[in-house]
């Protein structure tokens, strides 16, 4: 499986890496930017992230932004709905801040952070990403 | 390729913060944005009407996550300092990690200057001293800490906290984060005041 992080701040990305990572492959990324680009050059060679972990306060694009990215990019991959990544937005917001009309219905889960790594874990069973 | 898929108007603002991040104010110019996203200048003014409309962006970016971060802050469990480091602790975060975005920040007095930023920048920097001033002075009236200093003025130590740390990280690439040393930093103010 590939993972996709896409969080600015190390000690985060580190956390959630060192924990994924018993899953899959993972790619971390710094910023908005690198996050879209990492994606779609992924998509352009056939590979499909099957989670992506979205911070939204990111540099150069926030986290809403570079979801529209991705979703726009798997449609013109061709990629269905069923198929297309998991993504679970990630935030300092807590979830009533977390404007959920700007992700519409792109995004599969939202976790404030500090991460509780039980409730993330429960989320990853939740949406079949593990068993 | 991922080209496409971000669109030119989001990717000129990112390059300009980039840009004021690097050189400054004066150097964000059609021109140098231009380089900058390898384009040509006349097609900056396909998404803008000018540089102005880049700058007011700009701002308008800087302060997009504001009134979120405060209502989260308001919401959470804990004492009025707990609030309050989770706030410096969200910023420090952001800024430590985005050095153009930080940039900024000691940016305000020009910015104010500029008849097109000046009501975005005072608006923001107002709704950023309130929202302070009241978590300062919510700590003072539940005794949380000794009115030593007024909430103002633990407003103005906290801001200056940010923008001299901010300006020191920019002289200091090397030093530790600054989120750590703002961490640090609101310990010691902690200790000092904590009744």
């Amino acid at each position: 499986m590939k993972i996709l992080i896409a969080e600015d701040d190390v000690a985060n990305a580190k956390f959630l890496s060192k924990y994924l990572s018993k899953f899959g492959d993972v790619v971390i990324t710094p910023d908005g930017i690198a996050a879209v680009d990492e994606f779609v050059n992924a998509l352009e060679k056939g590979e499909l992230f099957e989670l992506v972990c979205l911070d939204i306060m990111m540099p150069k694009i926030d986290g809403y932004k570079v979801l529209a990215s991705i979703r726009s990019a798997e449609r013109k991959h061709g990629v269905s709905r069923m198929l297309r990544s998991k993504v679970i937005m990630t935030s300092a917001l807590d979830e009533a801040s977390f404007d959920s009309n700007l992700a519409s219905d792109d995004y599969d889960d939202y976790i404030c952070k500090p991460i509780d790594i039980m409730k993330f874990n429960d989320m990853l069973k939740k949406l079949d990403i593990i068993k | 390729m991922e080209d496409s898929y971000i669109s030119q108007r989001d990717k000129i603002v990112a390059s300009a913060i980039e840009l004021i991040g690097d050189l400054g104010l004066h150097a964000l110019t059609p021109k140098n944005l231009a380089r900058k996203q390898n384009i040509s200048d006349t097609l900056i003014y396909k998404y803008f009407g000018g540089i102005d409309e880049v700058l007011i962006a700009v701002v308008n970016e800087y302060a997009a996550f504001d009134k979120n971060i405060q209502r989260t802050v308001e919401r959470l469990d804990g004492s009025f300092l707990d609030k309050i480091k989770y706030y410096a602790d969200t910023y420090a975060t952001y800024y430590d990690n985005y050095i153009g975005m930080g940039a900024i920040m000691l940016h305000y007095e020009e910015l104010l200057h500029m008849s097109e930023t000046r009501e975005i920048i005072s608006e923001c920097m107002l709704m950023r001293n309130d929202f302070v001033c009241s978590m300062f002075q919510g700590a003072i009236d539940s005794k949380e800490i000794r009115p030593v200093f007024s909430p103002k003025e633990l407003t103005l130590i906290f801001n200056g906290i940010f923008t001299e740390g901010l300006l020191e990280r920019r002289n200091q690439y090397s030093r530790k984060s600054f989120r750590v040393e703002v961490k640090e930093i609101l310990g010691h103010i902690e200790k000092v005041l904590r009744l």
